[in-house]
């Protein structure tokens, strides 16, 4: 015997329209929702730095750091989602060791999980065929969203995804919290053979902060000369906000303007510096820092080339795919 | 470094530019001719000279980099290294990393010549580059860091450094690469005071004390005068004077026809040929000391000789104002940028904000604009609050002249960057003159189908001034208006800043500079900044009597004000701030001096 609300809910139209735009809107609206309130852009860009601490993590040769992510990825993406939530567990075991701060931990929170949730949610209405068996119908006044409905398989196949993205996350947030930027740089210029590379990757990290000042002063510049990028009081009026609009494209070539002259005649000079400074004319440079191998890089390097092992072990024996 | 001996003493190393002829376009007047110039290691070396003289060139031209790596349309020269007994090598014929370990260069802007994140890394990039063993990678970062006293910077991010301590790191980085010649081209023009004369202290003793050679490009004479050896005046791409300082500034109007300020006491010195004789005095020590045992105490008299330049028709602060802040504070990550700030510049009052380079002064412009929130406080400008943001409202009262004007210039054409406003339907108010009156203002009418990159630094700064000025606002914020302009160009956009104040009746100025002659000869009142906080607010012959005050603050007066003080048999109230002003004082005979004295005897 059905009771009279889940009748309404799930047996007429109207009710199962209102399920439907909840399962369709609610999640992929808490996602954002849960990221403005705890994290925010600022939130985003101050917590997502180096945190200055003295851990065995910390201790760690950069190099291995680098490394880290770089096959978590790769192995996320060999082996099976059941295996890759294993590895997942894995990476864990840095975090407790690092103990990062709880504000951090939040934040890890959100802008990981966030996004996971997200995948299994859009998978699970998505990715579905004519025969999944389907958790909640859609009715016929939700046929513009384009899916049938919730089904099991799709939920099944977020989480394989979600997979790849929580483990991901977990080991690239790792270095990006116990690594210092010039570590990373350092890293980078000694791991990559070419050069030119690893010029790239430095000035770019030197001068991504220079490129945003300079973005913020030429809006300054342009506001100063009475052009106005402030978001409408009545934003709701299609005409201020389709003016909004139309300010914010016309923007686009004013702005790039004064920054890509400012770019070129810097990168014109920077060159000059680069090539006067005998930039790429040894194959092989020395190097100025060295890096003591220590016993914790040591032990780190065994953990890895063990769970490495196990890795290829799961991969070749069939049992990593499904 | 190496270099050849003979009987124990080092033999210098000499670079040689010839340059017949060097032309960017064909059609246009060669950019350098006729150049026979040698520098040797040991030898501080000034290039001075006006915009478009052809001085950066010749730098340029010296570190090797013409005519193969900067573009040149003719050239006929050579440039090269002669060391003892060795034959001479071509500088241009070397690849570019073989002649920085000749001849190292340093350009103006310390931003775009650090390339790496963190200051060893950046010291060692060229060593590294050059496969040199660990050890002397190691020895050369610190034994350049230690000549440029910048050791306890090495683990510091270069994001994070002043723009004193990133040049210096610059020219750490050029001497890694063991150059015994320095070529630097306006290294300071970014600098306050303090950071310029870090630097220039960093330069002499690498000439004086390490054997380098330097050769400097610059335009601060009154700072860099007592280090030089040997001072260039170039113009229209010659070297047409080639002296020790103390010959080469005199007579000083060939330096003012070709557009160049002479140091201040050059200037004295020569004015006062009984008392300085044919030579001239580089230091206010040394001019101090040619009245030695005769410090007049008449000299405490008020310089009543009337202000050079503009007088403004404004009133005083106290009514009227203009601009106000009040108990404004701003912080940045935890740290006040400005602290409990009170302000107000009266109408048609011209006021220099002045202070070290991070003291809270373009901090407080930005306030008065909108540019940033106070946490405290609030500003006003022209009786309406400032609304944090709302700054194109806020433009049609007060224009900001940014330090880089090219950072304010957006369209194709001079004329489409005067009609910017109209053509953006920004609503102008009933003031707002007409485009083709405001280009003839500035000086561009006939240029107004140009791009506006195609104009000359000076005409850009006069149309980026002429872009606000069709906003018809009632009061400029000026920020570094004059940084790398030479006397003349300076000079212009003041006289420019003149002819807009009598068209539109008022103009309100503040403006935010390190350069004290110009604060000396345009401003009514100068307020000085220091961690956020005002500690002076007066004339300018009353800030330039308060010496140590001042110097606390990363301020450093004219030298002509600095001597006055120094003769002074007691601490004076005002000083004179010109070399007329003062020789006008010292002018004083007889009856004069003896009313000066009463005067002195009565305060």
């Amino acid at each position: 015997m059905w009771h009279p609300i889940d009748h309404f809910l799930f047996h007429g139209l109207v009710g199962e329209t209102i399920v439907a735009y909840l399962i369709t809107f609610v999640v992929p609206l808490a996602g954002p929702a849960l990221f403005i309130r705890f994290v925010g852009i600022k939130g985003l860009r101050n917590v997502l730095t180096y945190e200055p601490k003295d851990t065995p993590i910390h201790r760690l040769d950069p190099r291995l750091k680098l490394l880290y992510p770089v096959f978590i990825g790769v192995s996320s993406v060999l082996l099976s989602w059941q295996w890759t939530y294993v590895l997942f567990g894995v990476t864990l075991v840095p975090w407790v060791l690092l103990r990062p701060s709880r504000v951090r931990v939040r934040v890890l929170a959100v802008i990981v999980v966030a996004p996971a949730l997200l995948a299994i949610w859009s998978q699970g209405l998505y990715a579905t065929t004519p025969h999944d068996k389907l958790i909640f119908a859609f009715p016929v006044t939700m046929a513009w969203v384009g899916t049938v409905g919730l089904s099991k398989a799709g939920l099944v196949y977020g989480a394989h995804q979600a997979s790849r993205i929580l483990v991901t996350s977990s080991a690239a947030l790792i270095l990006v919290f116990t690594t210092q930027p010039s570590d990373v740089v350092w890293a980078t210029t000694r791991l990559l053979a070419p050069q030119r590379i690893g010029l790239a990757i430095s000035v770019g990290v030197r001068f991504l902060p220079s490129l945003f000042e300079r973005l913020n002063t030429v809006m300054r510049a342009a506001e100063v000369r009475g052009y106005d990028f402030t978001t409408p009081d009545r934003w709701w009026r299609p005409r201020q906000s389709w003016d909004y609009a139309r300010r914010m494209v016309r923007a686009l070539p004013l702005l790039t303007v004064p920054i890509l002259v400012g770019s070129l005649r810097g990168c014109s000079q920077m060159a000059l510096v680069a090539d006067s400074r005998a930039f790429n004319v040894s194959p092989r440079r020395s190097t100025y820092r060295v890096v003591a191998w220590r016993t914790g890089d040591k032990v780190a390097l065994v953990l890895g080339v063990l769970v490495a092992a196990g890795v290829l072990v799961i991969v070749l024996t069939g049992n990593g795919r499904f | 470094m190496s270099a050849d001996r003979i009987a124990g003493q080092p033999v210098p190393a000499v670079l040689r530019a010839r340059v017949e002829e060097l032309c960017y376009h064909p059609d246009r007047p060669p950019a350098l001719r006729s150049i026979d110039l040698a520098v040797r290691t040991g030898e501080m070396v000034v290039v001075a000279g006006p915009s478009g003289s052809g001085k950066s060139t010749l730098a340029l031209a010296l570190a090797g980099l013409i005519p193969h790596r900067v573009g040149v349309a003719a050239w006929a020269g050579e440039v090269t290294w002669e060391q003892g007994g060795a034959a001479p090598v071509d500088l241009t014929a070397l690849p570019l990393h073989q002649a920085a370990q000749h001849v190292g260069i340093v350009f103006q802007n310390p931003e775009y010549q650090l390339i790496q994140y963190q200051v060893d890394a950046e010291v060692a990039f060229g060593p590294e580059n050059l496969a040199l063993p660990h050890d002397e990678v190691v020895a050369r970062v610190w034994e350049s860091l230690a000549k440029v006293g910048a050791e306890g910077l090495a683990h510091e991010a270069i994001s994070g450094l002043s723009g004193g301590q990133k040049q210096r790191v610059a020219i750490a980085a050029a001497l890694a690469m063991s150059a015994p010649m320095l070529v630097l081209d306006e290294p300071t023009s970014d600098l306050d005071p303090v950071g310029t004369d870090e630097v220039l202290a960093v330069l002499h003793r690498l000439a004086h004390e390490e054997g380098h050679g330097v050769v400097l490009v610059e335009h601060k004479l009154d700072e860099v005068a007592p280090y030089a050896d040997r001072v260039l005046l170039v113009q229209d791409g010659q070297v047409v004077i080639d002296g020790h300082p103390r010959d080469a500034f005199v007579p000083t109007s060939r330096w003012r026809a070709a557009g160049v300020r002479p140091p201040e006491l050059a200037a004295l010195s020569e004015a006062l040929p009984e008392r300085f004789g044919a030579t001239v005095a580089l230091t206010v020590e040394e001019a101090a000391g040619r009245w030695e045992g005769a410090a007049g105490r008449w000299l405490g008299a008020r310089p009543e000789v009337a202000p050079v330049g503009l007088v403004s028709t404004g009133t005083s602060g106290a009514e009227d104002a203009a601009l106000e802040i009040a108990g404004v504070t701003v912080s940045f990550k935890q740290r006040r940028a400005v602290d409990g700030a009170e302000l107000r510049v009266g109408a048609g009052e011209w006021v220099a904000l002045v202070g070290a380079n991070g003291s809270g002064k373009t901090t407080i412009g930005s306030t008065l604009m909108g540019f940033v929130e106070p946490a405290a406080g609030s500003a006003t400008v022209f009786g309406r609050p400032t609304v944090f943001g709302k700054i194109p409202k806020q433009a049609d009262r007060l224009g900001y002249l940014f330090q880089n004007v090219d950072d304010m210039l957006f369209c194709e054409t001079v004329r489409a960057e005067l009609e910017f406003t109209r053509r953006n339907r920004v609503p102008a108010g009933p003031d707002a003159p007409d485009p083709a009156e405001v280009a003839r203002l500035i000086g561009l009418a006939d240029r107004l189908d140009a791009h506006p990159y195609a104009l000359s630094g000076g005409e850009r700064q006069r149309l980026a001034l002429g872009a606000l000025l069709t906003r018809a606002p009632r009061g400029l914020i000026l920020d570094e208006p004059t940084t790398g302009l030479d006397e003349a160009h300076a000079e212009a956009l003041f006289e420019l800043l003149a002819r807009v104040r009598t068209s539109i009746g008022s103009l309100t100025c503040l403006l935010i500079t390190h350069d004290m002659r110009l604060v000396a000869r345009f401003a009514d009142r100068i307020v000085v900044v220091r961690e956020g906080r005002i500690v002076l607010d007066t004339t300018p012959r009353r800030a330039f009597a308060r010496i140590e005050l001042l110097e606390e603050c990363g301020v450093r007066p004219p030298p002509i004000a600095r001597l006055h003080a120094r003769l002074a048999a007691r601490p004076l109230d005002e000083v004179a701030v010109s070399v007329d002003e003062l020789v006008g004082l010292l002018g004083l005979q007889g009856e004069d001096i003896h009313r000066g004295v009463v005067h002195v005897a009565s305060d």
